[in-house]
This record gives C-alpha cells, structure tokens and sequence, in this order.
C-alpha cells in the first residue's frame, strides 16, 4: 500500500504545513528523561539514566556529588532535592538508581521479582517539585555496609566513566545478571550512536556486542540495530542481507515486522 | 480483568476496569507460539526500549492532548511505570508498541480528568509554547500556530487523532502505524484518510475564521 504524500511534505497548503511545522520541536526534557527512566531502576537502566542526564552536568557535580553522597542522610537528601536544584534532581535520579540496584538482593534468572516500591510503583514525590524523592533509600545510604564500594560505583557513575561502554565495575557484584545488564548498557551504546547521527560507531558497537555476547538475550534487538545502522551507513545492501538471515530464521516476530518496517521505509523515503 | 499470576498483582492504587489501561495492556501481551522470556529479560528489554522511546513516547503524549509540559512529564512517568507493572506479560519485541498503547490510553485518561476538572484551557501555558531563538513577532506567531494546531487536533476523534499524529508528525508509515497499533493496515490507511480530511476541513475553518477577523 502507498503512503500518500504528507502534508508537511507539500501536499499541505502553507497554512496547514505551518500548523504542523509548530509541533516539530516537541520534546522533553532531560529531568524528565531521567525521572522517567528511574521507574526501571534495578532492571538496569539505571546506569542509562544516570549516563544521559548525569554526563550532561558531569562539569558541575562531579565534585560536590560524589563526595557527599556517601554522608548523606535522609533528612539532608530531602532538603536538597527539595531545594529544586535541577542538576541536583538529576543527579537524585542516579543515587535512587544506584542505590536502589546496589541494595538489591541476589536473584535467579526466573524468579519472581521482588516488587519494590521504589522501582515499581511511582516514586513518592518531594512536596512542591513533583520530583522523584529517594526517601526509601536513606537506610542504604546511611548504611555502613559496602559503603566505599558504592562511592566508587557512584564516583564511576558521575565521572561518565560507564558511559564510554558497559562495565562490570559500575555494577555490583551480587547484581542478579551482569551479563544482561552488559548485554543491555552494549545496545543502549548503539542506540546512542545512531540517534547522535554516528553510523559507524553503532556498527563497531554492534561488532563489539556480537563478540561480546554471541547468542546473546538481546540479539533480536541486536539484530534490528544492526539493520538500522547498516541503512543509516548508506549499505543498505548490508542491510538486507543482515534483514534475510533475520527473516530467515524468524518472519513473524514482532523483531521481524520492525526490520520490514525499516526496510520499507528505506525503499519508500 | 487483570493478569493473573502476575508479579504485580497487587500493585496498590491502580483501579482495574474494563477498558481501562490496565485492561488494555494485556491485549498487548501473549502468543502462545512464543516462549516467555525470563522475568529479567524481559525488564532489560522493556527497559530498552523505553530508554529508546522517551522522546517518541514524550510527543505522542503531547500531540495526543497531554498539556501543558509538566503533565506530560508526569505522564511519560506513568506510561513507564504501567509498563514496568506489566513486564511479564509483554511479547517480546512488542515492548515499543506497548508504550504507545499504553500512552494513548493515558492521553485519553489525561484529557477527561483536564476536562473534569475545567483544568483544561485552550491556550497551553505560555512557557510550554515559548520558540527560544526566535524573534518576538515570530515567536508569537509560532505560539499562535501551535494553540491552532492544539484546537485542530483536539476536534479529531482520538483514534484518528493518533494516526494522524504519527503520520503526519512523526513520520511513520501506514504499516508501521499498523504495526503498533495493532490494526490492519486498511484500518490505519482508513482512519489516516479520515483523519487528514477532519483537519484540513478544520484548517479551512481557521482560516476563514482569521479572514474574517483580519480583513
């Protein structure tokens, strides 16, 4: 089936195209980014969250942040989130992140997740800021247990240093599945690169990746980036070919409908 | 209807109705050929993908009604926080079309609670329509633009409204707009029709309305 032309492409008279034009530059913030992608703290994200908002205002927290955060109490935390600091409210987002991975207790591939409140129902928010607050990780901040270990995840965290690529370092050791926590920070590395434009660093990231993790849990995900990449590279002849060893193996999953999809839309520009 | 046996069953605060988004996301859910994928695995992917479709998942809320910014925010939040709730019962590589489900069922929620409340205005907070960058005389315009599109685009039935959305501005296919929202694609083809034929009816009103009020 044929698409017609879009309105904004010209089949609009100039009244309607800049009605449309006006919603273009809808987006969302970087705070919200990252209070939203907390929900997901403990899943492994939050080392996503905390590299996209946490590098933005590396220059100004690193000092201060990291230093404190090992002191901090309750009461303090609150003050200063409350205070609506917005570098401090994102950098809130990567201590409830690495708190609440850090305190997580060991668990099986299959068993049932614990649903903490933290990470699975929505945060309780600071009065007057409709902020995320970190009020139920106090006692893990507070707590002298493995508290050097955590200001070196979190020193790691603000300084970006997991940003450059997934690393065993940032997580802990009792994390219930580094290996799918890699798996995952690989890809969102990719995914990374090609939103930024850089075709050629998601294809080495996928080539690392690939290495890395050969069969990996997240390879049909993998597998969509790559065809992605590979038409955002300008080889859309690689593409295809990686697309047919896909659909090969696999026409009807939901992975094979977004290869499809980014194929044809490729064909149709 | 709820999931049964599922982890979060007893997720307090979340009425459960029929037709309501809870009920909704589980239609998004289970094929039997496919082997679910382990709990973690499935919290890593639907992680992914809502990493990866913020932004997406941010404007279709705002396109969809959602105003001004800050609510948005919180219903990016809440979007997430559904989905994080319904892990285990996510098909894998469906996880993208879930979130935009699940968002347009919060738009909708959003926009009867703003209309309940008398919230709702038909001018969005001037900071959310603010153009940086632009000169003042622009900027107004540009603000007077986006009110109209808000008004255009609110008088579309909400199913047209989305695949006029993600057609028009976000640039996606009939297929792929078919894909995640799981219609056919005569369906989305249909409603994309509709859709352009209600807003450029709308757009003839405006004008005239502008016209008329600026001879």
């Amino acid at each position: 089936m044929i698409d017609p032309a879009r309105l904004l492409d010209g089949e609009g008279d100039a009244f309607e195209r800049a009605l449309l034009r006006s919603a273009l530059d809808d987006s969302g913030s970087r705070v919200a980014r990252a209070r939203a992608l907390a929900v997901f703290a403990g899943a492994g994200l939050h080392l996503v969250a905390s590299t996209s908002a946490a590098k933005a205002t590396v220059a100004t927290t690193q000092a201060n942040f990291a230093a404190s955060v090992p002191k901090l109490t309750a009461s303090a935390l609150l003050k200063w989130i409350g205070s609506g600091v917005v570098v401090g409210t994102v950098s809130a987002a990567g201590i409830y992140a690495v708190v609440d991975a850090s305190a997580a207790p060991p668990r099986r591939m299959g068993e049932p997740v614990a649903v903490r409140p933290t990470a699975l129902s929505p945060p309780p928010s600071v009065a007057g800021t409709g902020l995320p607050a970190v009020v139920e990780s106090p006692k893990v901040l507070t707590s002298a247990s493995e508290p050097k270990v955590r200001h070196v995840e979190l020193q790691a965290r603000v300084t970006g240093a997991d940003a450059a690529g997934p690393s065993n370092a940032a997580f802990p050791v009792e994390s219930s599945n580094p290996r799918l926590r890699d798996e995952l920070l690989a890809l969102e590395s990719v995914r990374q690169a090609l939103r930024s434009g850089d075709a050629a660093a998601a294809l080495s990231g996928l080539g690392r990746y690939e290495s890395r993790f050969p069969g990996g849990a997240l390879s049909r995900e993998a597998t969509v980036l790559a065809v992605e990449a590979r038409l955002a590279a300008g080889d859309s002849q690689g593409a295809r070919a990686v697309a047919a060893r896909a659909l090969a193996a696999d026409s009807t999953s939901p992975h094979a409908k977004k290869i499809e999809a980014l194929l044809s839309t490729r064909r149709n520009p | 209807m709820h999931v049964s046996g599922s982890a979060y069953d007893d997720s307090p605060g979340e009425s459960v109705e029929p037709g309501s988004i809870e009920t909704a996301d589980v239609r998004a859910a289970s094929d039997p050929e496919t082997e679910p994928p382990s709990k973690e695995e499935a919290r890593l992917r639907l992680a992914h993908a809502a990493s990866e479709s913020f932004d997406f998942i941010w404007r279709s809320l705002r396109r969809l009604g959602v105003r001004p910014d800050a609510a948005v925010d919180d219903a990016v939040q809440r979007v997430f926080e559904i989905a994080a709730r319904k892990t285990n019962d996510l098909q894998a590589g469906m996880e993208r079309a879930f979130l935009l489900k699940t968002a347009v069922l919060v738009a909708a929620e959003e926009r009867r609670r703003q209309q309940q409340t008398t919230e709702r205005v038909a001018s969005a907070e001037p900071g959310d329509l603010e153009s940086p960058g632009l000169d003042p005389e622009r900027a107004l315009a540009a603000r007077r633009e986006r009110q109209l599109l808000d008004e255009l685009l609110d008088e579309l039935p909400e199913k047209l409204r989305t695949v006029f959305v993600l057609f028009e501005l976000e640039g996606l296919t009939s297929a792929e707009i078919a894909n995640l929202l799981s219609v056919p694609v005569g369906t989305a083809a249909s409603r994309l029709r509709l859709a352009r034929q209600h807003f450029q009816d709308g757009a003839r009103r405006l004008r005239a309305r502008q016209s008329w009020s600026n001879p």
